[in-house]
């Protein structure tokens, strides 16, 4: 009877440590999971030939640099919004 | 004896339950993770629709107001005063529905930014204008004369100073710590592109224009690192915020951000060339193996007639041949293994 009540415990803990593990994952996705891409948004400066990245094919951007660079306009781009209200009413 | 053979049958039932429950946890926490992930993605992507959709709106009541008072601010009777005050309505509760917005818009990015990237509660100053601006609805919509209405502008400056100068703060932060981990990356990614060069050199290849990449590469990965140094120092220092992030001094607030700005724009860029020449180095990497490919079958084909090349998963078929070099371009990882038998596997 010890032995069962031992296996309930161990279940019922991996039941707990199962929940934990899926905190613990959820604290990972705010910590890394900061990819959101906006489609909307177009930035306020146009860019010139330097500042435009070079489009890679299909399973070029083997490293994922150009999906990072292109995040980082975007938060540039949130960066730019500002709200311009009339001089005087 | 009864009890034995009860526990004999619940132990293997126990067992499987404990087993069971370990994995469910871990592949609940996946699809949790991902759900949140998605979820997160779908916030911001919604908030921002809502921001495009309340500047369009504040524009154009913006332009409507602008207008009118022109033409019947000159004009003292009534009727024009009341038009007026109607179109100074419509043209501040558009406004403070496009702030509102951008509140929003920002509180998605600071919620999905990674945790303490933001050393201070920006949220709670986020709800606070959101709160204020709230207030700010009821005045307007009560509002019965030209006074209140242009006080009601003059509070509503105000706020809007405040929220635009910490919208470029709060992304600015945001942005540097990305900027941040694209560098860390990178530096990685200089290992990797370093190590094929080797391989590829010891295995009689010409490198020249690789090794010309990675240089470029790596000189514009140092030039970015040293304007993020500076601006860094510039965010530590924070001149016209407070430490929990509020305004202090809009002028000095407003010279920082300028100079961080123009600083991080200059550090992107250097960035931006630096991933188009990890771009440039994979397409010339694949090139040299499709051509070693083809010297390879032809190769083949004077000595035995026939060519049997190999498809990799994910990566482009080769044809594996003395002194060749197979490369596997996955998402995230290439390996590119010389086939000659004294070298070994490298992965980029």
């Amino acid at each position: 009877m010890k032995m069962l009540y031992i296996l309930i415990v161990l279940a019922v803990a991996a039941f707990t440590l199962g929940c934990i593990d899926r905190n613990q994952s959820e604290t990972t996705i705010v910590n890394t999971g900061q990819n959101p891409v906006s489609s909307g948004g177009s930035p306020v400066t146009a860019a010139t030939p330097s500042e435009v990245t070079q489009t890679p094919a299909p399973g070029e951007d083997i490293f994922g640099t150009y999906s990072d660079l292109a995040t980082m306009d975007n938060v540039s781009s949130d960066m730019d919004m500002q709200i311009a209200l009339s001089n005087e009413i | 004896m009864k009890s034995t053979k009860s526990f004999r049958m619940i132990t293997p039932i126990i067992m499987s339950l404990f087993i069971l429950s370990i994995f469910s946890g871990v592949v609940a926490a996946q699809a949790i993770a991902g759900e949140q992930y998605e979820k997160a993605n779908e916030i911001y992507q919604a908030n921002k629709d809502n921001y495009d959709n309340a500047r369009k709106n504040f524009e154009d009541a913006k332009n409507i107001f602008e207008k009118a008072n022109k033409q019947l601010g000159k004009l003292k009777d009534e009727n024009s005063t009341e038009e007026l005050k109607q179109k100074t309505k419509d043209y501040l509760l558009r406004a403070i529905d496009f702030a509102q917005a951008q509140l929003q818009v920002m509180k998605s990015r600071v919620e999905n930014s990674e945790i303490e990237s933001i050393p201070f509660n920006a949220v709670t100053i986020i709800d606070g204008h959101t709160a204020q601006l709230e207030q700010m609805k009821s005045k307007v919509e009560q509002a019965n004369s030209t006074q209140e209405l242009k006080d009601a502008h003059k509070e509503l400056k105000e706020i809007v100073v405040d929220i635009n100068l910490e919208t470029r703060y709060y992304m600015g932060i945001v942005l540097n710590n990305r900027i941040d981990n694209f560098i860390i990356k990178v530096d990685n990614v200089s290992i990797r592109l370093d190590s094929a060069i080797e391989k590829l050199k010891a295995n009689g290849n010409d490198t020249t224009k690789l090794e010309k990449e990675v240089a470029d590469f790596k000189d514009a990965v140092k030039k970015a690192k040293e304007f993020q140094i500076k601006t860094n120092d510039l965010y530590a220092t924070h001149n016209g915020f407070a430490n929990d992030g509020n305004v202090t001094n809009e002028r000095n607030g407003n010279r920082f951000l300028e100079q961080g700005n123009k600083l991080q724009k200059e550090t992107t860029k250097d960035l931006r060339n630096a991933g188009n020449q990890v771009v440039q180095f994979v397409k010339d990497l694949r090139r040299l193996v499709v051509n070693k490919e083809k010297a390879s079958k032809n190769d083949n084909l004077d000595l035995t007639g026939k060519v049997t090349p190999t498809p990799t998963a994910g990566g482009i078929a080769t044809t594996p041949a003395s002194g060749g070099v197979t490369t596997t371009l996955t998402k995230g990882e290439a390996t590119t293994t010389n086939t000659a038998s004294q070298l070994g596997d490298d992965e980029i």
